[in-house]
């Protein structure tokens, strides 16, 4: 997912200009400080602006001096600002103000809000493009619910506590919701579920469902009655017409109905005479019926026809990651008018004598029109919206058949009566069919169709569970972290490792790695020294980054941020986050260390130099131009010393 | 099934039917206009010509006017656009219907530019309102077709093109 930051941005609590720390594309951003400069609280007020659901940002001289922070995104939707108000003392806050277009001015003061949490969240998503399916249909499993934009944070941060951390590999896996969160989606990401795996698994329960219904159908008589029932109903309302039967409530279930119409069949009618009122009531159904089937079918069809806008908008779209890059008829305003004037059809002329106003205009709204467009088509997924109309039509349908059939008998009565004339014989001839249908019930399988259908959903049932098969989603697995492992193999002898050779394996299920070193695998921890545990940390998520780019459009963000890399370089007095009190980028580095850490950047340059697809990578660190200057790709963006921090001093003095 | 089963939305009353709509530019001309005065009345400028082309396909659907209609006006069109989560097949229908409807726009825009309730920037493709107050007392119907339209103006008016197009799905 093209997905690059172009400023970080602070406004102050007491006004002024807003401090914005500009970022290039596609290149490897170093942001070089002492301590206590703010360079950890880059990643904590990042992940905030996207949508955090806690605020990470250091309690303390920051969130005094600043009222809202914000980042400005470069999309394949347009340049975004996504700037959160300071929570305060509130343990969520939700204020967020967003600015799209084709390209971003940062505005001196931030008003209000414009969105809250949710629908910065919602907006992510289809950015990303990714599916809206659940990974299982049970919205009760949590840690199952779709894949969302803030999950795939954890593939692009790698702050100072987990950098070289040898028991936690990715960002917020160090709780046992995230670490569920990652394991679930994994497989996602890296390609193994699809979207139409889900959505196979979204319809399989539907199938089961249904199945288990019909099942139940088949098992009891009593739910075959919907179809027999309508018959019965409008047998029961002629009889009662026909002064056959007296009136009363008619039944809804089968055997009542059916123990009525024999008790009527069975007695002999000396006097049939039909009653006024019996046939008020015939004319009251039919036109509730009719009203019913008209309502059932406009709702069907208002189904049908968003369906095939669905299909035709999957089948002229490109697919982008999960999403759709839709294909649709602009609406191309400027053409259509001057095609429109050309053909003398325009309101226009009565008050424009002249075609070169609507020349002017044409032109006008063609620049609009050509600024909009300097990014592609939008983006949608609707995986879930196809499976829910598809629910719906056939729910639709189904109640429309049977409004339909129990309609289309009392209208053929009703025109039978019509052509009858003589009541009589009509309710004798009644009576004839009447006990033919009932001996026609008692020797009819009426169970058949309800098998064929139970036939058809079974045999769909298979079709989706080897659409979902385990066997082949873990044989796709295996594929893509073998791929990945081939990828970390290129990057480790680089780095400062001690086993530049042996194998690299990402463990999924203990979302750690796996080195493969004479034939036994060890895990990160069981692995000293902090210069190993940097190296597979950096190697791992480099690798996973050129892994996603080999998928057009994957949905996980190209981006890296890393704070603090050379931290297990660092004499011991300095490594001690940022809380020491010295400003200094004066540590005392030792040449090999300079060496080891210079490898991480150079590294880092070559790969953003080579990437297959955009990627941007940010590191924050002490070490300064002496450790990564002049490396190919590597550029200082900040520099935070000698009085020069985050946040302004200016800000922080007493007025 | 009994009548008192039914659970389905009937349309209001009063509801014009499609032909009635689609041959009354007068209406399309108070409809635009409304979104004109609302956008004004948040920031005393021009409308974007292509915004009044998504007005009627916003406002004359009922599914769609229902949705603006239970939308606070503070909350903006971010909160209307989120209201289509999960349906956004129906978010993405506005760019068919606008499609549909540009004839009924253009011939809308011509009655309210002929009755002077609209003039035409042609330089800047933008339309102003020559008036922003003054609205008849309309049917229940109608009424809430115009202060929809009013609030879609408003609701434009604090955001740039590019994001309410993209907000909306519509591509220009």
């Amino acid at each position: 997912m093209y997905f690059q930051i172009l400023k970080l941005v602070l406004w102050p609590r007491k006004g002024g200009e807003p401090r914005v720390v500009p970022f290039e594309r596609n290149v490897v951003n170093v942001i070089s400080g002492g301590s206590k400069t703010g360079k950890s609280a880059v990643i904590p007020i990042i992940d905030y602006c996207l949508g955090s659901e806690h605020c990470a940002i250091p309690v303390g001289k920051i969130r005094q001096a600043c009222n809202w922070f914000g980042v400005v995104v470069d999309t394949s939707d347009g340049e975004i600002l996504f700037a959160r108000r300071e929570p305060g003392d509130v343990r969520r806050q939700g204020d967020f103000f967003v600015l799209q277009d084709t390209t971003i001015s940062v505005p001196h003061t931030i008003a209000d809000k414009s969105h809250s949490r949710e629908e910065v969240k919602e907006l992510l998503n289809r950015l990303s493009g990714l599916s809206n399916l659940r990974f299982e249909a049970d919205p009760d499993v949590g840690y199952k619910a779709r894949v969302g934009f803030r999950d795939l944070m954890a593939f692009v941060f790698q702050p100072q506590n987990i950098v070289a951390n040898p028991d936690v590999l990715f960002f917020k896996a160090d709780t046992t919701e995230h670490r569920e969160r990652l394991k679930t989606i994994l497989p996602y990401v890296l390609g193994a579920v699809t979207p139409r795996t889900l959505a196979a698994r979204q319809e399989l329960v539907q199938v089961q469902r249904q199945l288990k219904r019909l099942s139940a159908d088949l098992r009891s008589i009593e739910s075959t009655a919907d179809r027999w029932a309508a018959d019965g109903r409008s047998w029961l309302q002629q009889a009662i017409e026909l002064g056959l039967a007296r009136e009363s409530r008619i039944p809804d279930s089968w055997p009542e109905i059916l123990h009525q119409l024999r008790a009527i069949a069975n007695v002999t009618h000396p006097s049939v005479a039909p009653t006024v009122r019996g046939a008020e009531s015939t004319i009251r159904r039919i036109a509730s019926l009719r009203e019913e089937v008209r309502r059932l079918s406009s709702e069907a069809t208002d189904h049908r026809q968003r369906l095939a806008e669905i299909h035709q908008l999957t089948e002229s779209s490109n697919q982008f990651g999960g999403a759709l890059e839709l294909q649709r008829e602009r609406l191309a305003l400027s053409t259509w008018l001057r095609d429109r004037f050309e053909e003398q059809d325009t309101p226009f002329e009565r008050r424009a004598a002249d075609s070169a106003l609507i020349e002017r205009l044409c032109s006008a709204l063609g620049s609009i029109e050509l600024q909009v467009r300097t990014q592609p088509m939008v983006r949608n997924t609707l995986d879930k919206e196809e499976i829910e109309r598809k629910a719906a039509l056939g729910a639709a349908l189904e109640r429309l058949a049977g409004a339909k059939k129990e309609l289309a008998v009392y209208e053929r009565s009703t025109a039978e009566a019509k052509a009858a004339g003589d009541r009589l014989a009509f309710a004798e001839r009644f009576l004839g069919k009447l006990e033919q249908a009932i001996s026609q019930y008692d020797d009819a399988d009426h169970t058949q169709p309800l098998r064929n259908e139970i036939a058809a959903l079974s045999a769909r049932e298979v079709a989706l569970r080897y659409e979902i098969d385990d066997q082949s989603i873990r044989r796709k697995l295996d594929q893509a972290l073998d791929e990945i492992e081939r990828l970390t193999g290129r990057l480790v002898p680089d780095l400062d490792g001690e086993w530049k050779t042996s194998p690299v394996r990402l463990n999924i299920q203990e979302l750690s790695v796996e080195v493969d070193r004479e034939g036994r695998k060890h895990f990160l921890w069981e692995i000293g020294s902090g210069a190993n545990w940097l190296a597979y940390h950096i190697a791992i998520t480099v690798a996973l980054q050129q892994f996603f780019a080999r998928k057009p459009h994957h949905e996980v963000p190209g981006l890296l941020v890393y704070d603090q890399p050379s931290q297990v370089y660092f004499p011991k007095r300095a490594s001690e986050t940022d809380d020491d009190n010295s400003d200094d980028g004066g540590v005392d580095w030792r040449d090999e260390d300079i060496e080891a850490v210079r490898a991480v950047f150079a590294l880092l340059g070559r790969v953003v130099t080579d990437a297959k697809a955009p990627l941007q990578v940010i590191v924050l660190d002490h070490a300064d131009g002496e450790v990564w200057g002049d490396l190919p790709g590597v550029q200082l963006c900040d520099r935070w010393r000698d009085g020069e921090k985050l946040v302004p001093v200016a800000w922080l003095e007493e007025d | 099934m009994d009548q008192t089963e039914h659970t389905h939305v009937t349309p209001p009353p009063y509801s014009l039917s499609i032909v009635e709509v689609v041959q009354n530019p007068g209406l399309g001309a108070t409809l635009i206009w409304s979104a004109t005065s609302g956008h004004y009345t948040e920031v005393a400028a021009a409308f974007p010509l292509h915004l009044a082309f998504l007005v009627l396909p916003m406002v004359l659907h009922f599914k769609t006017r229902s949705i603006i209609s239970d939308t606070y006006k503070s909350s903006g069109l971010a909160k209307f656009a989120f209201k289509f989560k999960g349906h956004e097949d129906d978010l993405l229908a506005i760019h068919t219907r606008a499609l549909l409807l540009r004839t009924l726009t253009l011939d809308s825009l011509s009655a309210a530019f002929a009755s002077n309730l609209l003039s035409l920037d042609y330089t800047n493709a933008s339309v102003l309102p020559t008036r922003v107050r003054g609205r008849p007392p309309q049917t229940q119907n109608i009424e809430s077709m115009l202060d929809a339209a009013t609030k879609l103006g408003h609701w434009f008016a604090r955001l740039p093109l590019r994001q309410i197009t993209s907000m909306l799905r519509v591509e220009l």
